[in-house]
C-alpha cells in the first residue's frame, strides 16, 4: 500500500501487521479453547495423582520409623533421628502439595475431598505433635535436639489451609 | 453419588463400598425410621446395620489419626 490511497504507508506496512499480531497473541493467550481447558484439567488431575502417590510413600516411611522406635527394646539416637528426618520428608511432601494447591495446579474435586483434609489435619494436629513429641523424647533421653515448629517453615501448608479449606 | 457411597463405607466401617442400589435402600430405610421419630444419626446407624454389607467390620482411620496414634505411643514409651 502507498500514500496514494490516503492511508500513511507506515500504518499499513508496519503498525497494522504488528497490531494484528499483538491482538491475536493476546486473544489466544487469554481465551482458552474447550480443548485447551480439557488438557489443563487432565494435567491437573495427573499432577494431583502423582502428588498423592508421593505423599503416600512419605507417609508410609514416616509411619514405619515411628513403628520401629515403638518396637525397639531400647530406642537409640538413630531411631530418634530417623523420626526427625522421615517426619521432615513427610511434611516437605505436604508442602509441595500445598504449593500445587496455591498455584491452582491440582484437580479441584480431589483438592476439596482429599488434599485439604490431609493438610488441615497437619496444621491442626500432626505438625505440632511431631515437634512436641520429638522435644519430649530428646529431653527424656538427653538427645541433642533443637527443632521447633515455625510457621514460616511450613508457610504454604498454613496458607493453603486458610485459603482453601472448607468448614471449621 | 460415589462420594456418598464412599462416605457410608468410612462412617459405618463397611467391608466394601456399597452399590448404588444398596445405598438407595439404606436411604429409604433411614427416611422411614425418621418418620417414626428416630433421630437422623440413630436412623442412619440402624439402617446401615440392617441394610449395608459388613457393618462395623473395619475401622478406617484417617492419616492424621494414624500418625497421632504412633506419635503418642512413641512419646509415652
Amino acid at each position: 500500500m502507498t500514500a496514494s490511497t490516503g492511508v500513511p504507508s507506515w500504518l499499513t506496512d508496519v503498525a497494522i501487521p504488528i497490531g494484528t499480531f499483538v491482538l491475536g497473541f493476546l486473544i489466544s493467550h487469554f481465551t482458552l479453547s474447550k480443548r485447551d481447558r480439557k488438557d489443563i484439567e487432565q494435567t491437573n488431575y495427573e499432577n494431583t495423582e502423582r502428588l498423592i502417590e508421593q505423599h503416600k510413600a512419605a507417609f508410609e516411611r514416616y509411619c514405619s520409623v515411628l513403628k520401629a522406635y515403638d518396637d525397639a527394646e531400647e530406642p537409640t539416637f538413630d531411631h530418634f533421628y530417623a523420626i526427625a528426618t522421615a517426619g521432615e520428608a513427610y511434611f516437605y511432601q505436604a508442602r509441595l502439595m500445598a504449593d500445587a494447591v496455591l498455584s491452582e495446579k491440582v484437580d479441584t474435586q480431589i483438592r476439596d475431598s482429599t488434599l485439604m483434609p490431609k493438610l488441615k489435619e497437619m496444621t491442626n494436629k500432626t505438625l505440632p505433635l511431631h515437634y512436641s513429641v520429638l522435644q519430649s523424647i530428646a529431653k527424656k533421653k538427653e538427645f541433642e535436639y533443637h527443632g521447633e515448629l515455625r510457621r514460616s517453615d511450613y508457610e504454604s501448608i498454613y496458607s493453603a489451609v486458610e485459603r482453601f479449606s472448607i468448614g471449621p | 453419588m460415589a462420594d456418598i457411597r464412599h462416605a457410608l463405607m468410612i462412617k459405618y466401617g463397611l467391608g466394601r463400598q456399597p452399590t448404588q442400589a444398596e445405598s438407595d435402600i439404606w436411604f429409604v430405610e433411614v427416611e422411614k425410621l425418621k418418620r417414626q421419630g428416630v433421630s437422623s444419626e440413630e436412623a442412619g446407624r440402624r439402617a446401615a446395620q440392617a441394610q449395608l454389607p459388613g457393618f462395623k467390620s473395619k475401622i478406617y482411620a484417617s492419616e492424621g489419626d494414624t500418625v497421632e496414634t504412633l506419635l503418642l505411643r512413641v512419646r509415652d514409651k
